[in-house]
């Protein structure tokens, strides 16, 4: 900051040095611009700083993807052997964002609620701080997606990053044997349950497609339901269109 | 089988809702890989940018720190709540990550070239070297990003005041060091373009309301 000081106005340029130090909010003094506007020292620092203006981030690339980043052309060869395992994979995925790191302004509820993860994953979350090792080994194996369920495609990727994530690196691991996953997916959502009460309209006949007559013999005409009620049920037959 | 009822009303209302299994309620695997390229697609070039000044032009730390940061966000999208601070916790984990790390492993000149894509000038350069990888990352955030306070103060990890200090402090240390660079190497500065000179508008602007303007 010497460069081509002004020795009468020391103070000046000391208190443009400082202004713009705080980020130049506002304008300067008036006497301060004055003196920036004629002094090369401090022009050179209106240089300087006017030359972060250039400076565009966006014009980044995007980052490799590398080894962790879900490259999502890849993931396409889910099948239905696989599903079990893919929803598996989820649960555990869901498991491990809801026990994982600190919660971040952006994300979650900082420390907010973990109570409902908890409740859901139970102790899933509690022994594990970091959210790879347990996805990882079912999900190492990504050379055969399709053959067997323990393949995983869909979670593969992401806990890779994880486990191997500092360098990017080559994906040691490969086989340990994929521990079996816990009891497929306690699936919360069994909400139907509270439907049962419905049965009372029984008195009434319009119930009568919902409820099949439990008593015809199963040998004689399982499959040959009555034509007119089956037309009658608005939403099943309509898209089929039948000519008549 | 025939289970298929449509959406449940108990449903909450997210954007991932709208892409959720109807059948078992949980995101479909395919939405979430949608969700998690499409926040890529939005953060990713510019986090890595930031990474890359941040890293001082090291390609290989800043792709790494900047994909793990985008994978380990990509993880918990369904928790995010404020989808404007994501950048700047993005910004604080690429920060942390590079923190940590050493000295940069690319040779100066590399670097200085992977940022000259960025824009960034010899000066400019210079005076970023001056920072430790923590005060670059405030700078950069503030100073060129123009992240609010707030997020400033996220990237920081430190309190208003103790970002504001950090900020306060590589402010001067940048000054200080793209000023020396200005006045050893000026011949090579002037074959860049001219900076946009807002800043000497601004200055030049008050001084000419005294009619004592310089230009």
């Amino acid at each position: 900051m010497t460069r081509g000081r002004q020795p009468e106005a020391p103070d000046l340029h000391e208190r443009f040095g400082l202004w713009l130090q705080a980020g130049a909010p506002g304008e300067p003094a008036r006497d301060v611009a004055v003196h920036a506007a004629h002094c090369p020292g401090c022009r050179a620092l209106v240089d300087a700083w006017d030359r972060l203006a250039l400076i565009d981030t966006g014009l980044a690339p995007m980052p490799p993807s590398g080894a962790k980043a879900s490259a999502p052309g890849r993931r396409l060869p889910l099948r239905a052997g696989t599903a079990l395992a893919g929803a598996t994979a989820v649960v555990a995925v869901a498991a491990l964002i809801g026990a994982s790191g600190p919660g971040l302004p952006g994300f979650g509820q900082s420390a907010g609620t973990p109570s409902s993860d908890q409740q859901v994953l139970g102790g899933a979350g509690a022994g594990e701080n970091r959210p790879s090792p347990s996805a990882s080994p079912e999900t190492r194996a990504t050379g055969t997606p399709m053959a067997t369920p323990s393949a995983t495609p869909e979670a593969s990727p992401e806990p890779a990053s994880q486990s191997a994530s500092p360098d990017g690196t080559p994906l040691p691991i490969v086989t340990p044997p994929p521990p079996p996953p816990p009891p497929p997916t306690p699936r919360p959502t069994a909400a139907p349950t509270p439907t049962r009460p419905t049965p009372t309209p029984r008195a009434t006949p319009s119930e009568e497609p919902s409820v099949p007559p439990p008593s015809v013999p199963p040998s004689e005409e399982p499959s040959v339901p009555p034509p007119s009620e089956e037309a009658s049920t608005p939403a099943s037959v309509e898209p089929s269109a039948s000519p008549g | 089988m025939s289970d298929r009822t449509g959406p449940s009303p108990t449903a909450p209302e997210s954007i991932i809702t709208a892409t959720q299994d109807q059948r078992t309620g949980n995101p479909e695997p395919n939405a979430r890989a949608v969700l998690q390229a499409a926040f890529r697609d939005l953060h990713g070039a510019r986090l890595h940018g930031f990474a890359l000044l941040v890293s001082l032009g090291d390609r290989h730390a800043a792709a790494a720190a900047s994909s793990e940061a985008l994978s380990g966000a990509g993880r918990r999208l369904s928790e995010l709540r404020h989808p404007e601070r994501a950048a700047a916790w993005l910004r604080a984990r690429v920060a942390r990550s590079l923190s940590r790390r050493g000295h940069p492993a690319e040779p100066e000149h590399e670097r200085r070239e992977t940022l000259r894509g960025l824009g960034v000038t010899d000066a400019a350069f210079a005076g970023l070297a001056t920072l430790s990888p923590r005060e670059r990352a405030v700078f950069v955030a503030a100073a060129i990003e123009r992240l609010e306070p707030i997020d400033v103060e996220e990237v920081a990890g430190r309190d208003p005041a103790g970002a504001s200090r950090l900020l306060n402090r590589a402010r001067r240390r940048y000054l200080g060091g793209a000023l020396a660079a200005l006045d050893s190497d000026l011949a090579r500065e002037a074959a860049w373009p001219a900076p946009p000179g807002l800043l000497a508008a601004r200055v030049e602007k008050v001084a000419s309301r005294t009619g004592l303007g310089a230009r």
